[in-house]
């Protein structure tokens, strides 16, 4: 039976816990498959995920999970799939609120569902950089490109199948969570925030050091400050 | 007025970079296109050698009265602008690696048992 949905999870050694986002994945939503990107893992990921029912490409850890993400789009529109999601290899993003976010783009007119981390009463609890960082990036997305996202930097996104087409024919495209936000809300998608609570890590470290952390908000800040004018050629709904 | 010795110089090093420059190219070891900043580069030295009252109008036009400062100013921007081109080539390179990635990646499909 063809399958609806392609769940994507990026994995660098995370050999503890994908065996279990999968298989809670395969549970919760039947409709769908799992591609697992890894990233050349020196432990056991790839036979862990494959053992578990998961689909496994690789892609070279050098380009990030931008370019994991990047692979996993193009998978997705070479395979025909309707519906692209995103989600952590550490567990943190549930497959059962994924469901929410999918009832919210199967019955609303959105392109593109963020689940969102601050919208609700969530356990998420980052600490003074992150949330430094996050609030940052969110207010120059809203001052620059005049969209309120309240959680731009979640790695849960959501995308339809014109979305995927965009992205996965644009050559240049290079994703980050919130590059992808600004380039399809350019490009006259329409995006919605749908609160999704986070489990906590169980296994492993976030990649978000503090180091990590300034990384990440320069990169983005330069992205978002030097990107406008933009030209992206607006897509017809 | 620059010394002879000076133009001199500058003529043989043109000279012997546009020789390199070519050298690499026929052998298919520089892209041609990526030599472009270099025989710019050499092509400045000889007009320098050969015409050398530009570089006094150069100088008078930035401001610097003491004229191999000037000469200092225009090789340190050929610098940079050849460092800048590298860039350009390294970040297209990257992008055309990463595609590539993409799709030998989308090669090898590891199916579920």
């Amino acid at each position: 039976m063809k399958k609806d949905i392609l769940i994507m999870v990026a994995a660098l050694n995370e050999d503890k816990s994908i065996g279990h986002v999968v298989i809670e994945a395969k549970e919760k939503i039947k409709n769908a498959d799992i591609l697992v990107v890894d990233g050349y893992s020196r432990d056991k990921t790839v036979e862990v995920a494959i053992a578990n029912g998961a689909t496994v490409i690789q892609m070279a850890k050098s380009f990030g999970i931008g370019g994991a993400v990047e692979a996993g789009i193009l998978y997705a529109y070479r395979h025909g799939y309707n519906y692209f999601v995103r989600i952590d290899a550490d567990g943190q993003h549930r497959p059962a609120e994924i469901i929410n976010m999918l009832n919210a783009i199967e019955n609303n007119t959105a392109d593109f569902v963020i689940g969102s981390r601050f919208l609700g009463n969530s356990n998420y609890r980052p600490n003074f950089l992150r949330h430094f960082s996050i609030f940052l990036i969110s207010a120059l997305v809203h001052l620059l490109y005049k969209i309120k996202i309240y959680d731009c930097t979640s790695g849960c996104q959501l995308y339809n199948r014109a979305l995927i087409e965009f992205f996965a024919r644009d050559i240049r495209f290079e994703y980050s969570e919130v590059r992808a936000i600004w380039t399809a809300h350019k490009a006259g998608f329409k995006i919605e925030e749908v609160f999704l609570n986070m489990a906590p890590r169980t296994h492993g470290v976030s990649s978000f050091s503090t180091l990590n952390a300034f990384l990440y908000m320069f990169k983005n800040i330069v992205d978002i400050i030097f990107s406008p004018p933009v030209f992206i050629r607006r897509h017809k709904r | 007025m620059m010394s002879l010795p000076a133009r001199l110089i500058s003529i043989i090093v043109g000279l012997v970079m546009l020789i390199i420059i070519s050298y690499l190219i026929r052998r298919r070891q520089i892209y041609n296109i990526y030599a472009f900043t270099w025989l710019s580069f050499s092509a400045f030295l000889l007009l320098i050698g050969f015409f050398s009252p530009i570089v006094e109008f150069i100088s008078y036009v930035i401001g610097v009265d003491f004229t191999p400062v000037a000469i200092l100013v225009l090789i340190i921007g050929g610098m940079f602008s050849i460092l800048l081109h590298l860039s350009i080539i390294v970040s297209g390179q990257h992008q055309e690696l990463k595609r590539l990635e993409k799709e030998i990646s989308l090669f090898n499909v590891f199916k579920p048992k």
